[in-house]
């Protein structure tokens, strides 16, 4: 058996190609049960964000499996294969499973490190588990992706530090405060970083906000947006002496805002800090104006120097997650490994198991005359020697396939016991499935890209 | 002898669990993390068990060892961090107290095991003698703490001012935070150590002898508490500032070390901190 991952995301498919591959949440369940009904795909889940759409499956042969994965996506979304194929890439067995520790850590995301995507994994998982459509093996990777990822953002800060200039500026604040709550902010000016700013200001407490313009008219044009509260600009003085945030971002060409307004401002202030976010272009306040005790003045160059800063530490941090990453694809391995050692077993015990009735009948024919408890004694005699016989080399090749080598040591035990045949059989009536529903593809079509 | 080995061991435990916090700080280390705070409970109960002895003997033998008030004051800096490590954002003041605990607790080590006799001053109101201590005791460590604490507050600020955000500033309480709990545990240590100085007042009144008041370790912290009670009025002037009482917190604490090193030696009466 195979682990595959097909799809495509924000890297090989711009919005206007992944926005028709998006499968909606309704539809899912049947799209899982349609999937799983497909010739050679034994267990599927499919991860659907607004950045990514791909399908993990677990299937019997490599060759064949693709064609059918992209027929799927062909009827489902009614595009002809030859429109999307380009866009499409496909990972087989470890790097299909590095891909989804990968993705479910953040380190495959648009964001470095975001959070959100390990619970769209989770959730797509958790469908198609409810769904029927996940078996043994997915039931074991899955688990590991979710919990390596976890410990990505626990024992790593890969998910820390904001990566956007709005919310690094609202993080800024929280260095200096704490709690938003109970906190007034003052703007001077309007822009779009503002109104992020103030977007992720209001989400964490902020409740009085008031708006300076250099019109009361225009003060409250621009409060009407924030949902604030307009101010004249002759009420400057006594804003900064009251409000404990400034955004600045006025399109004035020289300071709005001196260090002597704010030193006057801070008189008034006795030990709270002043937190002043200068986001114009020229700068809207005096850069001296940071000299004073208790102002903690941030222009756009630092906001972007500490995104910079956050985003180098987010790649460093990736190292450590590509490290736990390896850790749990070995542990996936070996777990693999030890799967593949049951049915391997359980032919051999099986072949004893013939021999020893064989053995049995055979002596029953040429010893007719003995009683039921002689018979019994020898049977359960017999017995024993398979049972001992056999021990050793099961606990043996059992400890083998956990370890390196181990997918050679099991293909030399299967040989040495002359197994093929059994483990062949059983591995045939697990891989059977209902008829599938389009004609085997010709030779020479099913290459996977 | 078994009372120096069992104090050895802590100070040593104390000392593995400190690195053990600094390696799950600097790399986040949750196994580390766990491992620091199992050595540091045990190095809490060893504390619990060498201080309930000392009591003891104290009562029964009427003898005490000088590094138990160090001892005590040890306990009190390794409970509160116990205290404030479930609240969030605090790893860092934990780190820093349990450095200043063990600190301390070295400092005790330094001065030697002896028990001596408690002075005959103090027999037939030894009782109060310990109210006396353990409220002092418990003053100071209100005081450690908050000084901790301002030291957090003037890195942070320093960072902040200077906008280099790191790691390890990202792990601390917010200005406002440190600031506020410095203050608070200053309301609450400075009661303490006015008690404290009351019972000692009217012990050394009741038993007449007032030149006493003069003695050097009597004024230190007669002094300290001066120092704490202007840091308190000085949040309600303008023109101070966070950085500025921070200073000011440091600075008090300072006296409070110099009192236990200097005016300590020097005082004829007052030897067990």
């Amino acid at each position: 058996m195979h682990i595959v991952a097909i799809g495509l995301n924000y890297r090989t498919a711009p919005v206007e190609v992944r926005e028709k591959f998006v499968f909606a949440a309704d539809r899912l369940p049947k799209a899982l049960d349609e999937l799983k009904s497909r010739k050679s795909v034994l267990e599927c889940v499919v991860v659907s964000t607004c950045n990514r759409t791909e399908i993990y499956a677990v299937v019997d042969k490599l060759e064949r499996c693709g064609y059918y994965i992209r027929k799927f996506m062909e009827d489902e979304f009614g595009i002809s294969r030859e429109r999307f194929k380009d866009y499409l890439y496909t990972l087989e067995d470890q790097s299909a499973v590095n891909h989804l520790f990968r993705v479910t850590s953040g380190l495959d995301s648009m964001v470095l490190g975001e959070t959100q995507i390990l619970g769209q994994v989770r959730d797509a998982f958790l469908l198609a588990q409810k769904e029927g459509a996940t078996g043994t093996w997915f039931n074991q990777l899955f688990k590991q992706a979710v919990t390596v990822a976890k410990r990505a953002h626990s024992d790593t800060s890969i998910g820390e530090n904001s990566v956007s200039v709005s919310y690094a500026a609202v993080e800024l604040g929280k260095s200096i405060f704490g709690s938003y709550r109970g906190k007034k902010v003052a703007i001077i000016g309007a822009g779009k970083m503002s109104e992020l700013t103030v977007k992720h200001l209001r989400s964490g407490g902020v409740e009085e906000l008031y708006v300076l313009g250099r019109t009361y008219d225009r003060a409250a044009d621009l409060a009407s947006g924030f949902g604030g509260i307009p101010r004249e600009w002759n009420q400057l003085a006594a804003t900064l002496a009251e409000c404990d945030i400034v955004i600045s971002s006025t399109s004035a060409p020289g300071f709005v805002l001196t260090k002597e307004l704010l030193q006057q401002a801070l008189v008034h202030r006795r030990t709270r800090p002043l937190f002043l976010l200068d986001i114009a272009v020229p700068r809207d306040i005096e850069p001296a104006a940071g000299d004073l005790q208790n102002v903690y003045l941030y222009d756009i160059d630092d906001l972007h120097s500490i995104v910079d800063s956050n985003l180098a530490e987010r790649q460093r941090e990736s190292l450590k997650v590509e490290s736990m990453i390896a850790e749990e694809m070995e542990a996936f391995e070996g777990w693999k490994r030890t799967i593949g050692v049951a049915p391997v077993i359980q032919a051999l015990q099986i072949k004893a198991q013939t021999i020893h009735e064989e053995t049995m009948n055979n002596l029953l024919q040429k010893l007719p005359e003995l009683d039921e408890r002689e018979i019994r004694v020898i049977r359960k005699l017999t017995k024993s020697i398979t049972n001992q016989l056999l021990r050793d080399p099961i606990l043996r090749i059992k400890e083998m396939s956990a370890g390196r080598g181990g997918n050679e040591a099991l293909e030399y035990f299967t040989q040495i016991f002359a197994l093929e045949d059994l483990v062949e059989e059983e591995a045939q009536s697990t891989a059977e499935q209902p008829q599938a529903r389009e004609p085997e593809p010709k030779p020479g079509s099913l290459a996977l890209q | 002898m078994k009372e120096t080995v069992i104090y050895d061991l802590t100070l040593y435990l104390y000392g593995l669990s400190l690195l053990f916090q600094l390696a799950a700080f600097v790399r986040r280390n949750s196994a580390a993390n766990r491992m620091g705070t199992g050595l540091l409970l045990l190095v809490w109960l060893l504390q619990i068990g060498t201080l309930v002895v000392s009591v003891i003997k104290y009562r029964t033998e009427g003898t005490y060892a000088t590094p138990d008030t160090l001892l005590f004051l040890s306990w009190l800096l390794l409970t509160s961090s116990f205290a404030v490590s479930r609240l969030s954002n605090t790893h860092a003041f934990v780190l820093f107290v349990n450095t200043a605990g063990f600190c301390v607790l070295a400092a005790g080590l330094l001065q030697g095991q002896t028990r001596q006799p408690i002075l005959s001053h103090w027999i037939g109101t030894d009782e109060l003698l310990l109210v006396h201590i353990a409220l002092a005791v418990a003053g100071y460590a209100a005081f450690a703490l908050g000084a901790v604490l301002s030291g957090m507050y003037l890195f942070l600020h320093h960072h902040l001012k200077g906008k280099r955000l790191t790691q390890a500033t990202r792990r601390f309480p917010s200005l406002s935070e440190l600031e506020s709990g410095a203050k608070k545990l200053t309301i609450a240590g400075l009661p303490l150590i006015l008690a404290s100085a009351v019972i000692g007042s009217v012990w050394i009144a009741q038993s007449g002898q007032t030149d006493l008041f003069r003695d050097p370790k009597v004024i230190g912290s007669a002094a300290i508490a001066v120092l704490y009670a202007a840091y308190l009025l000085l949040y309600r002037k303008n023109g101070f500032n966070g950085s500025m009482l921070a200073k000011w917190n440091l600075a008090a604490f300072a006296v409070v070390v110099l009192n236990y090193l200097v005016a300590g030696g020097l005082s004829a009466f007052h030897r067990w901190m």
